[in-house]
């Protein structure tokens, strides 16, 4: 009871943990680290040396998230946490970039300020406090979806206006900024063309593993295998077999086809989606009740009607999953690519790898790692709105 | 053995049991009874502390199980929940065996104990090498029995235990629970929505309601006394009557010498022999003894007119 | 005495015609007789350069990687497990909505853009490339203890505490066994994962069978590539094997 006296029993622990790591990044790490080269090892800054608008505003977040841990009702707490969460980024994002300003009036213009750890882990306290209110408030998928546009958006003008500009991140970005939206596009068609010849070939393998239960085994050990194997090895496998037929049929040559490049990406890329596709596509279908079936065969309905008005929009749920497990997968072995010369935003990973910049790293990271949520939420809200309709 | 004193537990705003108190004396067969949802699984769980209670106090043995480590008193008390529970990846054999294990009896003296306990509730032995999964569900409940049953405690609580048998194996395993308790002395608190089973095994039967207590008493007593209409109605209010015969026997009411063709021995209930009087059409039979010599007679209106004496 | 012959021979038979040991020899087989393939990869890549891997043994390259796929994959399910428990405990059940989210999020995350993270945040070598690796190997077996652990009846969970068992002996003796086939399910997938982005790691410096991958990718010489590339896949594929063994081992029981 006297305990309880002294320290209130907090209603949401949650809140109280995340505050608590946020508190513990800006202690324990630097926000911003200053370099006097782009190769040099920066000196760690933290927070509290950010403009004090900015740092105010992180630490009074913070503050406000470990407080609202111990407010009684639900949906005032999770609104007011969502407050907060936004204050702490705001705090972050404009405090690094303002403070990598200041810095730069009095450096040398070879100078480099790239972002520390207290910067990414008060960026995932706040994102995760806004994960946490947006599941304790039920927040739909629509909801979600607004939050985010607003963010992105809130995001992109304050980047626009230069905000960021100094940071090293964006001086990366900047340099790169031309061949980052082609290797961006070529990432894109990566993936989108693996999944497209993927879709082609898993749907009459559906078919037949459908018709054949005796080749079901065969099918899915084969794939499963496929699956396994690294994905750098499979790249490295294909080349030499591709080298071989680009150097004996010229045809292939000039249509772009050889060894390195595109070709082993996206045959790669394919035979890795072709597990996951088919096996969400056979659950889906064989999984519709045999009385469901029944049912329609009986009302009159032709096999073709049946299976167009009735397996295909029940195995729905199960073909979108599929969906959306290969695409985020070839997403991310895509990045890989860049390493047999497919491009795409793995070059910048591997480039920045190879040269030391690791804000280069960055900048084919972060767009990767945006790009399969992106995707993984994108494949929710169809099915979603499916499911809704 | 068992005290509850003014006892009331409710979950969120909803009131699971109001200011009971019961006294459950040593050896006694407790039966809790009432219609679904008044309570009667949250009174045995806070018996053996599953659920705190959250006004009054409750007492094991004269010692309040608030001051006792929870999974010690649970070790010494026996219980058979309502869904059977048996665990999933153990063979019926090592169930049984699981509160012996936890106390740490020896390998020898754990495989005879199982062996006995299975014998007595009737389990084959070739069941005890089997899963859960593969049990038909009354036998899970039979398994669910012996669980509770292994470490030989001296409470056991019981709640619904033989809802998913058959009428044949139900009255057989009643016996059993019989006999075990006039064995035994072990004090049974049991939890059942069947009226017959109640007045069959009960020395003490508490009729709930809403979470309160609406009467407690010896079965016969609360046949021939009903506290109010709910417990009347709750008792099948024609067959209440009927019920109270079962607690005589043919011996009580015989008189004269035996002259009717159709027979019925000296120990069956009075309910028994007025079913067979309908059955065979007559208003008299003989009874017999032991040995199947004729003693004396029964006449039905001798059934009728001894009904509310004693 | 015959029947001793005849039941050993059908032992071996059963034995024989298991396709993980065939894969396994090979695997072994590609490890050691690798070197003496050249003769092989000069009729292969008609070229004089030199066409074996010699920076180090296979044999070095696999146990490298093997110790930084299993050192990492032993942090990860220490972690996975530890956290899965807490968040299906009744003290975490309010981290478990939040828990949750974060393995399914942090698992469309792809492995390759974690280890690229780790490397501004922990530097090159072995190190950060075992810290990520960990990191994005513990969010399956974080969603698989968890599935497994939430899956364990309530009936079953119940009866336990109701006859004694104390909240540990409820966990070991009857919540991970019952939550096992689905922790060691998250396991494999990590295990799995782990394997293909430790090839990867090599880039950033840490000895790996990526490594002859990786050097013939930039020195164009595919001899090297198809080197790593075979004895990575075989392995691959043998601990994929072996995890299908584990399963119907546990299956058994
Ligand atoms: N853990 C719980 N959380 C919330 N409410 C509960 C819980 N356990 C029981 N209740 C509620 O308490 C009341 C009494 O439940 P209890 O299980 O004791 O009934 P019962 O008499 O055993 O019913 P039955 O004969 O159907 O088993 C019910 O209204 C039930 O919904
Ligand atoms: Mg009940």
């Amino acid at each position: 009871m006297a305990a309880g006296v002294l320290f209130p029993k907090p209603h949401d622990q949650v809140l109280l943990a995340l505050a608590g790591f946020g508190a513990a990044g800006i202690l324990a790490g630097s926000f911003l680290n200053r370099a006097p080269n782009r190769l040099a090892n920066g000196v760690a800054t933290a927070l509290w040396h950010a403009p004090p608008l900015e740092a105010g505003a992180a630490m009074a977040g913070l503050a406000a998230l470990a407080a609202l841990a111990f407010h009684p009702k639900d949906k005032p707490r999770s609104a007011m946490t969502f407050g907060a969460a936004m204050l702490i980024l705001w705090g972050c994002l404009s405090g690094a970039g303002r403070l990598a300003s200041l810095f730069a009036l009095s450096d040398p213009s070879a100078a480099r300020y790239s972002l520390g750890a207290a910067f990414w882990i008060l960026m995932a306290t706040a994102l995760l406090a806004l994960l946490d209110a947006a599941q304790r408030a039920n927040l739909g998928l629509l909801a979600r979806a607004g939050l985010i546009a607003a963010l992105g958006a809130g995001f992109a003008l304050t980047a626009n206006s230069g905000a960021f500009a100094d940071l090293s991140l964006a001086k990366e970005f900047a340099s790169h900024r031309d061949i980052f939206f082609i290797e961006l596009r070529r990432h894109i068609v990566l993936v989108a063309s693996a999944v497209f010849f993927a879709l082609a070939i898993s749907a009459p393998l559906t078919a037949l593993v459908l018709r054949r239960p005796s080749a079901r085994g065969l099918v899915f050990s084969g794939l499963g295998i496929l699956q396994t194997i690294p994905s750098i090895a499979l790249f490295g496998l294909l080349m030499a077999p591709l080298t071989a037929l680009s150097q004996q049929f010229p045809l292939l040559r000039a249509w772009g086809i050889n060894g390195a490049g595109a070709a082993p990406a996206i045959i790669a890329l394919t035979l890795y989606s072709l597990l996951p596709l088919t096996r969400g596509f056979f659950t889906g279908v064989s999984e519709v009740a045999a009385d469901v079936k029944d049912a329609a065969a009986g009302m009159g309905f032709s096999a073709r009607q049946t299976f167009l008005l009735v397996e295909l929009p029940l195995a729905w749920p199960a073909l979108v999953s599929g969906l959306r497990v290969v695409t985020i997968q070839a997403i991310g072995l895509a990045a890989v690519a860049a390493l047999i010369g497919a491009g795409g935003l793995g070059a910048f990973v591997f480039q920045g790898i190879g040269q030391y910049a690791l804000d280069l790293v960055l900048v084919g990271a972060i767009p990767i790692i945006l790009q399969a949520l992106a995707a993984s939420f994108g494949f929710q809200m169809l099915l979603a709105a499916r499911r809704g309709s | 053995m068992i005290e509850l004193r003014g006892v009331s537990k409710a979950f969120g705003a909803a009131p699971a049991v109001v200011d009971l108190s019961l006294s459950i004396g040593r050896g006694a067969f407790f039966v809790l009874i009432g219609p679904s949802g008044c309570g009667k699984s949250t009174v045995l769980r806070m018996i053996n502390a599953m659920i705190a209670c959250d006004r009054g106090a409750i007492e094991l043995r004269g010692e309040d199980i608030r001051a006792m480590d929870p999974v010690r008193l649970r070790r010494g008390i026996g219980y058979v929940i309502q869904s059977v529970g048996l665990f999933p990846h153990w063979t019926i054999e090592k169930n049984i065996g699981a509160v012996p294990r936890l106390l740490g009896w020896s390998r020898e003296t754990l495989a005879a104990r199982v062996e006995e306990i299975a014998a007595l509730l009737q389990i084959d032995r070739e069941l005890l090498r089997r899963y859960p999964h593969q049990l038909s569900g009354g036998q899970q409940q039979r398994a669910g029995v012996a669980r509770a049953l292994a470490a030989d405690p001296d409470i056991v609580l019981m709640d619904e235990p033989f809802a998913a048998l058959d009428p044949v194996s139900r009255a057989s395993l009643q016996d059993e629970m019989r006999r075990l308790h006039a064995e035994t002395g072990k004090t049974f608190v049991f939890v059942t929505h069947d009226m017959d089973e109640a007045l069959r095994l009960a020395t003490h039967i508490a009729v709930m309601k809403d979470g309160r207590l609406v009467q407690t008493a010896a079965p016969r007593d609360l046949l021939n006394r009903p506290e109010d209409e709910f417990v009347r109605e709750f008792f099948g209010r024609e067959a209440m009557g009927l019920r109270l015969l079962d607690f005589v026997a043919v011996r009580d009411r015989m008189r004269g010498r035996p002259r009717a063709p159709e027979t019925i021995g000296a120990d069956a209930s009075l309910r028994d022999a007025l079913a067979l009087m309908i059955e065979r059409r007559c208003s008299r039979l003989s009874v017999t003894d032991g040995g199947g010599g004729k003693i004396s007679e029964i006449d039905i209106a001798d059934i009728i007119k001894g009904q509310d004496a004693t | 005495m015959r029947p001793d012959a005849a039941a050993a021979l059908s032992a071996a038979g059963r034995f024989a015609r298991r396709p993980g040991l065939w894969l396994f020899l090979l695997l072994v087989a590609a490890i050691f007789l690798m070197p003496s393939a050249g003769i092989l990869f000069h009729a292969l890549f008609p070229d004089d350069r030199h066409l074996i891997y010699s920076r180090a043994t296979f044999l070095e390259l696999t146990l490298a990687h093997c110790q930084l796929v299993a050192l990492s994959s032993l942090a990860a399910a220490a972690a996975g497990i530890g956290l899965g428990v807490f968040a299906t405990r009744e003290s975490g059940r309010e981290f478990a909505p939040v828990v949750r989210a974060m393995a399914a999020i942090g698992q469309t995350f792809p492995p390759v853009a974690v280890l690229a993270l780790a490397i501004p945040a922990l530097g090159y070598g072995a190190p950060p490339a075992l810290a990520a690796l960990a990191l994005y190997a513990a969010l399956p077996v974080l969603e698989g203890s968890i599935t497994g652990l939430d899956g364990v009846p309530a009936s079953a969970r119940d009866a336990a505490r109701g006859i004694g068992f104390s909240p540990f002996e409820l966990l070991w003796r009857i919540e991970l066994p019952l939550a096992a086939p689905f922790i060691l399910a998250g396991l494999r997938t990590a295990v799995i994962i782990n394997i293909g982005t430790a090839t990867i790691a090599s880039s950033a410096g840490a000895l790996s069978l990526g490594s002859p991958i990786l050097e013939g990718l930039s020195a164009a010489n595919p001899a090297y590539v198809v080197e790593g590339g075979i004895i990575a896949a075989l392995l691959a594929i043998c601990v994929d094997r072996g995890f299908d063994w584990l399963s119907e081992l546990l299956k058994q029981k």
